[in-house]
């Protein structure tokens, strides 16, 4: 079965439990039609019985036979249309009186059965059904037996008949309906194969195309929806994956470009020794930012790759935040950026140290990044429906609710700018995105353009 | 002759300043989309160069918006975009050419030269009289015999002789020889032909530029 097409399996487990009833229903169709001529067959030896018994007349211990004529009846003297026979035997099975159309031969006599007993038989050879009933004086003493037989020929002929129209319809009826029934399956399925041609055209290359929805809103209509909604997820991330790509190789070119550009432009002619000076100056700003962004690129790599698991440990969020805040206040005072962290009391997290630190750090010198000259930024830690919480809030640009979409994206940045007095390249908030995820904490962001935002992130 | 830079990149937009300015070109630089088909408007560049990842509108929305005005300035995207897809849909936005991330200066310098060259394309080379200016090699010749020239001369010397007999007014020559920075007002065209003047003609009666008052400066075979 494993082997077989959709079609056939669903053809063949039909055609199995059909052949089953259909098996039952000629079975059933044949005894009741067996039973019904039989029963009419009894029947008409019953009638018989009853015209030939009401002809006799039992005297103490003699039969009289009240009505001769009966005995030589039209259906009593023929053999070939319709003939009935009867016979009067004794208790030994010798015969007392017989309808001429037995002429020399005798009906079966069965002594075993006493009572009123139909039965199967052959005479001369050719099938008949017998009714032998006693014939009884007034006492009870049983003096003959009076046997009736009809011939079973044509009964016999229409049940055979029936017989084998049924078990040679049997088959046909299964064939014919095997096929049917693959066919109907077939053309059911159709769609399906109609799903399958178009999602092996769709490659990395045509990924915007879709399957055609099928006009009715089945099973098929769903499977081909669910499809095109896990192409639309495919397409976003190798869209994200490309964006990345691009993104990256200009950001490491730009200053390549710059370096080139600006040392090729200094050996075309002599200069004096300051110009020199300078130009290696600006150079070596660029090799500088250039080794960042590539420590930053390989940091997120490196927790994009999976190697790097959580060391968890049980810490004091206190601490981490004045580290923090520790290292980023020089940057903060030349914007004279003020924080505000009183420590109240002391929570525990468990979380990766260093990542968290990392984290904190990262969100901490956005918010410096983006705050205009002497505002301030807040930083609370509480306890949050049980969970602790550590929110970080600045008075700076803020960011729109599409844009909070994208700043967790590689190389995404709020002010698209890059020619603004704000640095940095927008690999940040990924690397921060991560570590959270890697840690299962989670990360809230509220904002509101040009009023501030804060970022809260929940540890677990 | 007049170039735009439409570059985010500062770093970028600075060596290729300093470098084109060397080359004697009048070098503006815009930092982002607006401000750059801005200055498109304002001005007549001879060629733009184009960055295609842009704040604001992107390179090729600024190529594009140029195009609607202005169908004859050669425009060159530089651009870190690299794919085969990337540069046709550049060009199909309008640009003359394409320069990659990083590129060598000098190929941009020649490929700069491409764009402007004049119909006698085959030469380098410009003349009037006996006065000969190579356009690569910066270097002006009377009778085979170098002149020292500076760049800004050498700047304006090219821009006439690409002009030759036809009447180069005022106007035209700051839009063409120097940047924004210029202030129309000021006698310095006075001062550079003057000193050009000199240069040329080392004393003799004969001139090469001559004056069409009111109007401005025109170079006539002797």
């Amino acid at each position: 079965m494993k082997y077989l097409s959709f079609r056939n399996r669903i053809a063949f487990n039909y055609i199995a439990v059909t052949a089953l009833l259909i098996a039952v229903l000629f079975i059933l169709i044949y005894l009741v039609i067996f039973q019904t001529v039989y029963d009419h067959l009894d029947t008409d030896l019953d009638a018989e019985l009853q015209e030939v018994y009401s002809s006799i007349v039992v005297l103490d211990n003699t039969i009289v036979y009240a009505n001769p004529n009966e005995w030589s009846e039209k259906e009593h003297g023929l053999i070939e249309v319709n003939p009935t026979f009867v016979a009067i035997v004794d208790s030994f099975g010798n015969v007392m009186r017989k309808t001429p159309n037995l002429r020399d031969v005798s009906l079966t006599f069965s002594d075993l059965k006493r009572g009123k007993k139909n039965f199967d038989t052959l005479l001369s050879g050719a099938p008949i059904r017998q009714m032998q009933t006693p014939i009884q004086n007034p006492t009870g003493k049983t003096l003959a037996y009076l046997i009736i037989a009809i011939p079973l020929q044509e009964s016999i002929i229409v049940l055979k008949n029936l017989r084998q129209t049924l078990l040679v319809g049997y088959p046909i009826v299964l064939l014919v309906l095997f096929f049917l029934s693959r066919f109907i399956a077939g053309r059911s399925i159709a769609p399906i194969g109609a799903v399958i041609a178009t999602a092996e055209r769709i490659t990395n290359e045509n990924l915007e195309e879709r399957i055609t929805l099928p006009q009715n809103k089945d099973e098929i209509f769903t499977l081909t929806q669910t499809i095109n909604n896990l192409l639309d997820r495919l397409r976003d991330v190798v869209m994200r994956e490309k964006q990345f790509t691009a993104d990256a190789s200009h950001e490491l070119r730009t200053p390549l470009a710059v370096m080139k550009g600006t040392l090729e432009v200094l050996v075309r002619k002599p200069r004096e020794p300051e110009q020199y000076v300078e130009k290696i100056r600006d150079v070596v700003y660029e090799v500088d930012r250039m080794s960042q962004l590539v420590d930053h690129l390989l940091e997120l790599a490196r927790y994009e790759s999976g190697s790097i698991t959580p060391m968890v440990t049980n810490f004091e969020l206190n601490t981490v935040i004045t580290d923090c805040l520790r290292r980023l206040t020089p940057t903060a005072d030349e914007k004279n950026i003020s924080f505000h962290f009183t420590p109240e009391n002391q929570y525990f997290v468990k979380a990766d140290f260093t990542m968290t630190a990392i984290i904190i750090e990262n969100i901490l010198s956005n918010a410096v990044k983006y705050s205009p000259e002497g505002q301030s930024v807040s930083i609370a830690v509480e306890i949050r429906s049980g969970a602790v919480t550590c929110s970080i809030k600045d008075n700076g640009i803020g960011i729109s609710d599409e844009q909070i979409a994208k700043i967790f994206d590689r190389f995404y940045r709020v002010d698209e700018s890059r020619a603004s007095n704000i640095q940095g390249k927008g690999i940040g908030l990924a690397i921060v995105k991560r570590l959270i995820d890697l840690q299962h904490c989670t990360l809230s962001v509220l904002s509101t353009p040009a009023a501030g935002t804060t970022f809260t992130i929940s540890f677990p | 002759m007049r170039i735009l830079i439409v570059e985010d990149e500062k770093g970028i937009g600075k060596f290729l300043r300093d470098g084109l300015k060397e080359e004697g070109f009048a070098v503006d630089i815009a930092l982002d989309g607006n401000s750059g088909l801005e200055l498109s408007r304002q001005n007549e560049y001879d060629i733009i160069l184009l960055d295609w990842m842009l704040p604001g509108i992107s390179g090729i929305e600024v190529c594009r918006n140029i195009r609607k005005v202005n169908t004859a300035v050669p425009i060159i995207f530089l651009t870190a975009k690299d794919t085969v897809s990337d540069t046709i849909f550049g060009l199909e936005a309008g640009a003359n050419d394409y320069i990659r991330k990083p590129f060598a200066f000098e190929e941009l310098l020649a490929r700069i030269r491409v764009q402007l060259r004049t119909e006698n394309a085959e030469t380098t080379l410009l003349s009037v009289g006996d006065i000969e200016l190579d356009i690569n090699t910066h270097i002006v010749r009377k009778n085979n015999i170098e002149i020292p020239f500076t760049q800004k001369e050498f700047a304006l010397l090219e821009f006439l002789l690409r002009n030759k007999n036809k009447v180069c007014t005022r106007t035209r020559i700051i839009e063409h020889v120097w940047d924004i920075h210029f202030d129309a007002d000021t006698s310095v065209i006075d001062v550079y032909i003057n000193a050009l003047r000199k240069k040329l003609t080392a004393g003799e009666e004969k001139g090469y530029i001559q004056t069409v008052r009111g109007v401005g400066y025109i170079v006539r075979e002797p």
